[in-house]
C-alpha cells in the first residue's frame, strides 16, 4: 500500500476509534475529494454492522439522493426521508431504499438520510438516537443544527473547511450584531462550545492530482494535504485540434483562459458563448480520460460548468440547450459543493466585475469552483482580476466576539491567480 | 441587464428622480407622529432641540436651554414624553379577530388594536437616535420618562424587520419609490433627495440638490458653523439670563427645513395608491403594537441590549421570512416593480397565442394525469433554460421549450384539474409570468432551548434576572442585567447608559444592536396575525 494510503486508512481507524469512544462529538476534515462520501459509507457499514441505526443529515437533496444511491450498493437497507415535492432521480435503485415523507413510513430501515431541512420537522419525543452523522457540516448552518441537535445524543460532523460559508437572505448586518451567531457553520460553532472536540483531518485528496492538490491546499486550506495518486496515474487525451485552453489543461491540469478586460453585466454574453464553446468542444471531440482503471471516453456526465450567479446558470444552460446539448451539468458554486467531475469549466468569480464584493472574494466560493476535478480544470475569466484585487483590498468590518474567517478571502484569491499566472491562455 | 442601474442612468441622463414604484409599499398613517432634532455635537444623551408632533402647521418644540444639565434635560423630555404618551393614547382601541389556535382546527377570539401609531423621522440617523433616546430614558426612575422610553424602544425595534412601518425615515420612503442620478449615499441627504424627486421649476437636479446642501442640516448632527455662530451665544443668553427666547427662534428656524422635507416625502408617497399588500403588512405592526401594550400594562416589557440563544434563531427566521415576503408582494403589487424581474430574465411578459387544457401526462405512479399546455408570445426571446418553474397567480408552470418569440409551458400546479381548468388564462390574454407563486409559509421549527451542540457544556453562569427589583419602575420595565449593572444607581450616567451590553460594540455595527429588542421581536413572531397568519 501507497504511504498516502496507510496515513488515509490510518486516519479512517482513528476516526473510528473516537467514534466507538467516549467523545460526544467528533469532527472530521475533509479536504476536496478525500473520501469524505466513502468515510461516510464505510462508517456507517461499521455501525450497522454492530447493530446501531444510523440517521445521516445532509444538506441538499442531490447529496441526499447520491448518498443512499451509495448505500443502497454497498448493500444497507436505507431510508430517504424526503419532502412533498421531491422525486426520485434516474438510477433511483430499486431495492433495499425506502423512501417517505414521515419517519413513520421507513420503518426497518437500519439507515436513513434526509436533508437538515427536512430532519427539522422531526420530533424529539418522536424518537433520538445515539449517534448521528451530519455530512458537509461547513456547509450547514448552526441555524440548521440548532434545529435538528436534540434528536442525536452524539454526533459525527464531516465536512470541508474549504466550502461555502451558510448565507441568508436577510440583510446579515442585522444579525451580526447578535450575541449568538446563527450563520456560523454547524462544524464552527460545535466547536466553540466544545472546545475538546477532536478533529481530525484527512490527508489525502484522491480527487485532486498531484500538479492541481498544491495550488488549493495552499490557497484554500489551513491544514495542507497532499494527492493520493501517482502523477503518471490519470491523463486527458485530446483531438490534436482542440482549444489551446483545453489542451493545456489536459496537460497541466489547470488553465486560466482569458477574454478581454471589459467591464461588464454579471451575465457577460462571450464568457457564456465562450464557456458553451469549450462544452462543445468538449462532447463533441473525442475525448478520453485514462486512469489506473484504463482509459474511457469522456461522457457528458464527467463535464461541469461552474458559474456565480443564478442567471449565469440560467444563460449558460439555455446556450447549451440552443446547441442541442443536454446532460451537462451547469450549477452555481453553492449548489456544486460536495460533487465530483473529470473536467470542470469554471466562471472566475471577479470576472468582468468592477468591484470585488465580500460575496465574490469568498474564499470558498473560489474553492469550490476549482476543486471538483479530477483531471482538467479551466478557468475562464475577463483579463485584469489582478489588477482588480489590487484596487480593492478587502474592507470588511472585523466582528467582535466572532472568529475570524481561517482563510482570508482576498488573499486567497490573490494567491490562486499567481499559481494560475503560467497557465494564462489569450481568447483567441 | 438591471432595471435599477437603467433607472439611475435615466434620471442622471435627465436630471430628474425616475419613479420606481407605480404603487405605495409602505403604509402612511392619517396621523403620523414626526420627529426632527439636533443634540449636542458627539452627545447623542443631550437634546439641544427637538420639533415634534402629528400637526403640520403647529409642531411642538422641545429646548434644553442648558443641555449637560441632567435636570433640565430630564424636565424637557418630559414633556415630550407626555405628548407622546397623548399621541399613543389614541391607539388603545381593539377590535376582535377570530383566529386558528394550536393545529388550526380550534378558533379563538383574540383582540387587536385597531390602529397603531406611526414615528416618521428625516433620515436613518436620527431613527438611530431615537433608538438611543428609548434606550436612555426606559431606565430612568420618573415613570413618564421611563414608558415614553420603552414605547421608542419598542418603535426602534421594528425598524429593522423588513416590511414594518412602525417606524419610518423620510429618505427610505423616497428611495424606495424613486431612483436618482447621484449616488446612494447621497440619497441619505433628504434635502437632495428631495431636490432630485422635485426640483423647483427653471433648476435641474444637480443645482437643487447643490441649493438643498446649503440649507441647515436635517440632524440629528448640526452644522458646527451654525453651533458656533448661533447655537453657542443663544446657550450662553438662556443659561445667564435666563432667556430662551433666542434659541427657540434659531431652533425652529433650523428644525423648519427637515420638518416641512419630511412632510413633503409623506405627501409625494401618498399620491401613491397603497399596494395590496400593504394593509396586510400594517396588520402584523398592529399585532406587533397589541401585544406591546400588552407587556407595558402587565408591566414585563423587557429589552436586552443583544440577542441570544433560541431568540437569535428565531430573529433570524423571521427576518428571512419577511425579506423574502416582502420582496414578493412588492412585485406582485406593482408593475413598475415587477418590470425589474422582466429586465433581469426571471420573469416573462407576453400573450397567450394558444392553449391545450386536455393535455395529459403519465406519472410516476403510471396514471394519465392533466397537465395543460400554453404557448406565450413574447416581445423579447426568454433566454432561461427548460425546466423553469413560474407562476401566474397561483398557477403554477415549467418553461417546456422557448423560441425567439415564443414560450411553451406546461401548467403543473393550481389549475391541473377539470374543475379547475377555468383558472387557466384565457388565449389572447395578457400574461406577466412571476418567478415566484404563492407565499408559503413554514413553521420555524426551532426548539424551546438550545440543542447540547450549540451551546457549552460548562456549567452557565447564573441566569440574570428578568426584573431587577431595585430598578423597577412603577410600570415594571425590566431593565436587563448589563445595563442595570453599567450605570450606577438610579439615573446614571448618560455614558454608563449608552454602553449597549456587556460586550463593546464595534462602530461599524449599525444600530440594531442598540435597539434590536428581544422580546419585540419575538413577540411579532408570536403574534397571531404576526408572522404566519398575514404573511
Amino acid at each position: 500500500m501507497s504511504s498516502a494510503g496507510a496515513r488515509h486508512e490510518a486516519a479512517i481507524e482513528e476516526v473510528w476509534d473516537r467514534v466507538r469512544g467516549a467523545d460526544r462529538a467528533v469532527v472530521v476534515d475533509s479536504p476536496p475529494g478525500a473520501g469524505k462520501s466513502t468515510l461516510v459509507r464505510e462508517l456507517t457499514k461499521r455501525l450497522v454492522a454492530v447493530g446501531e441505526n444510523v440517521p445521516i443529515v445532509v444538506q441538499t437533496n442531490d447529496q441526499a439522493d447520491d448518498l443512499v444511491i451509495a448505500l443502497a450498493k454497498a448493500g444497507l437497507s436505507t431510508g430517504r426521508l424526503h419532502g412533498q415535492e421531491w422525486t426520485p432521480p434516474a438510477g433511483w435503485p430499486r431495492t433495499k431504499v425506502r423512501t417517505g415523507t414521515k419517519l413513520g413510513e421507513l420503518g426497518g430501515c437500519d439507515v436513513i438520510v434526509g436533508t437538515a431541512a427536512k430532519w427539522a420537522y422531526v420530533k424529539a419525543d418522536e424518537r433520538t438516537w445515539p449517534l448521528g452523522i451530519i455530512d458537509e457540516a461547513y456547509q450547514m448552518s448552526a441555524a440548521a443544527l440548532v434545529r435538528v441537535g436534540h434528536l442525536f445524543d452524539r454526533l459525527l460532523l464531516v465536512g470541508d473547511p474549504g466550502q461555502l460559508a451558510p448565507f441568508t437572505v436577510a440583510d446579515e448586518h442585522s444579525v451580526r450584531s447578535l450575541a449568538t451567531w446563527p450563520l456560523d457553520t454547524a462544524a464552527g460553532t460545535l466547536l466553540r462550545h466544545h472546545p475538546d472536540t477532536p478533529v481530525i483531518p484527512l490527508p489525502v485528496s484522491w480527487r485532486l492530482a498531484p500538479h492541481t492538490a498544491p495550488v488549493i491546499s495552499d490557497a484554500f486550506y489551513t491544514r495542507a494535504f497532499t494527492a493520493g495518486a501517482a502523477p503518471t496515474d490519470r491523463r486527458l487525451e485530446l483531438a490534436s485540434l482542440a482549444h489551446p485552453a483545453l489542451a493545456h489543461a489536459a496537460e497541466h491540469g489547470w488553465a486560466l483562459l482569458e477574454l478581454p478586460a471589459a467591464h461588464v453585466p454579471r451575465t457577460d454574453p462571450a464568457l457564456v458563448a465562450t464557456l458553451a464553446d469549450l462544452v462543445q468542444q468538449l462532447v463533441t471531440a473525442e475525448v478520453s480520460t485514462v486512469d489506473p482503471s484504463g482509459p474511457r471516453p469522456l461522457s457528458r456526465a464527467d463535464i461541469a460548468v461552474g458559474v456565480v450567479h443564478r442567471d449565469q446558470k440560467a444563460q449558460v444552460e439555455a446556450a447549451l440547450q440552443r446547441r442541442g446539448i443536454t446532460g451537462v451539468t451547469v450549477d452555481t458554486a453553492n449548489r456544486l459543493q460536495g460533487r465530483q467531475y473529470e473536467v470542470v469549466l469554471a466562471w472566475h468569480p471577479l470576472s468582468g466585475r468592477r468591484d470585488a464584493s465580500a460575496f465574490h472574494l469568498e474564499a470558498g466560493r473560489l474553492c469550490v469552483l476549482a476543486s471538483r476535478h479530477r483531471q482538467a480544470c479551466v478557468v475562464v475569466s475577463r483579463a485584469g482580476v489582478d489588477e482588480q484585487l489590487h484596487a480593492y483590498p478587502a474592507a470588511e468590518p472585523v466582528w467582535l466576539g466572532t472568529d475570524p474567517p481561517q482563510v482570508d478571502g482576498w488573499e486567497a484569491n490573490r494567491a490562486f491567480l499567481e499559481r494560475l499566472a503560467p497557465h494564462r491562455i489569450p481568447a483567441r | 441587464m438591471s432595471l435599477d442601474v437603467y433607472q439611475r442612468l435615466l434620471a442622471l441622463s435627465q436630471a430628474r428622480a425616475v419613479p420606481a414604484a407605480s404603487r405605495a409599499h409602505r403604509h402612511l398613517s392619517p396621523r403620523p407622529w414626526l420627529l426632527t432634532g439636533y443634540h449636542l455635537a458627539g452627545e447623542p444623551s443631550a437634546p439641544v432641540a427637538i420639533r415634534y408632533g402629528s400637526f403640520r402647521d403647529s409642531p411642538k418644540l422641545l429646548t434644553v436651554a442648558e443641555p449637560r444639565d441632567r435636570a433640565l434635560r430630564f424636565a424637557a423630555l418630559g414633556g415630550l414624553a407626555r405628548d407622546l404618551a397623548t399621541y399613543l393614547s389614541r391607539y388603545t382601541v381593539t377590535e376582535p379577530v377570530v383566529r386558528a389556535t394550536g393545529s388550526g382546527r380550534e378558533l379563538e377570539v383574540d383582540h387587536c388594536c385597531v390602529d397603531a401609531p406611526q414615528l416618521v423621522v428625516p433620515n436613518e440617523a436620527t431613527a438611530h437616535w431615537v433608538g438611543l433616546l428609548g434606550q436612555y430614558l426606559r431606565t430612568l426612575d420618573d415613570p413618564v420618562l421611563a414608558a415614553a422610553g420603552a414605547h421608542l424602544g419598542w418603535i426602534a425595534s421594528r425598524r429593522h424587520l423588513p416590511g414594518s412601518s412602525v417606524l419610518l425615515t423620510a429618505t427610505d420612503l423616497l428611495t424606495a419609490h424613486w431612483r436618482t442620478g447621484q449616488l446612494p449615499t447621497e440619497d441619505g441627504h433628504l434635502g437632495r433627495l428631495l431636490a432630485w424627486i422635485e426640483p423647483p421649476a427653471g433648476t435641474d437636479a444637480w443645482q437643487a440638490a447643490r441649493d438643498a446642501e446649503a440649507m441647515p442640516p436635517a440632524g440629528p448632527a448640526s452644522d458646527p458653523s451654525w453651533d458656533q455662530v448661533v447655537l453657542r451665544p443663544a446657550l450662553e443668553r438662556a443659561k445667564q439670563q435666563g432667556d430662551v427666547r433666542r434659541l427657540k427662534l434659531a431652533a425652529a428656524e433650523v428644525l423648519d427645513g427637515a420638518w416641512r422635507d419630511t412632510w413633503a416625502a409623506i405627501d409625494l408617497v401618498r399620491m401613491l395608491p397603497p399596494g395590496e399588500h400593504v394593509a396586510k403588512r400594517w396588520e402584523s405592526d398592529r399585532w406587533s403594537w397589541t401585544r406591546h401594550r400588552e407587556r407595558v400594562l402587565a408591566g414585563t416589557v423587557s429589552f436586552s441590549a443583544r440577542l441570544s440563544d433560541v431568540p437569535a434563531y428565531r430573529y433570524l427566521h423571521e427576518l428571512e421570512t419577511r425579506t423574502a415576503a416582502l420582496e414578493r408582494q412588492m412585485a406582485l403589487d406593482d408593475p413598475l416593480v415587477m418590470a425589474r424581474y422582466l429586465a433581469t430574465g426571471e420573469a416573462v411578459a407576453g400573450v397567450v397565442i394558444k392553449r391545450d387544457p386536455e393535455h395529459t401526462v403519465v406519472n410516476a405512479g403510471g396514471r394519465s394525469v392533466l397537465r395543460p399546455l400554453l404557448w406565450v408570445r413574447t416581445a423579447a426571446a426568454f433566454d432561461r433554460p427548460a425546466g423553469t418553474d413560474l407562476w401566474w397567480g397561483k398557477v403554477g408552470m415549467t418553461v417546456r421549450a422557448s423560441t425567439d418569440d415564443t414560450v411553451e409551458l406546461m401548467v403543473t400546479s393550481g389549475a391541473v384539474t377539470r374543475p379547475k381548468l377555468g383558472l387557466l388564462p384565457d388565449t389572447d390574454a395578457e400574461v406577466v409570468l412571476a418567478p415566484f407563486g404563492p407565499l408559503q409559509y413554514f413553521p420555524d421549527n426551532l426548539p424551546d432551548e438550545l440543542p447540547w451542540p450549540t451551546r457549552s457544556s460548562r456549567p452557565k453562569a447564573p441566569p440574570e434576572p428578568e426584573q431587577d427589583d431595585d430598578l423597577d419602575t412603577d410600570l415594571h420595565t425590566a431593565v436587563p442585567a448589563a445595563v442595570a449593572t453599567a450605570a450606577p444607581g438610579p439615573g446614571g450616567t448618560p455614558q454608563a447608559d449608552l454602553t449597549p451590553g456587556r460586550v463593546p460594540e464595534p462602530r461599524a455595527v449599525p444600530s440594531s444592536t442598540v435597539t434590536s429588542d428581544g422580546s419585540a421581536a419575538s413577540n411579532s413572531t408570536a403574534a397571531p396575525g404576526g408572522s404566519r397568519g398575514s404573511w
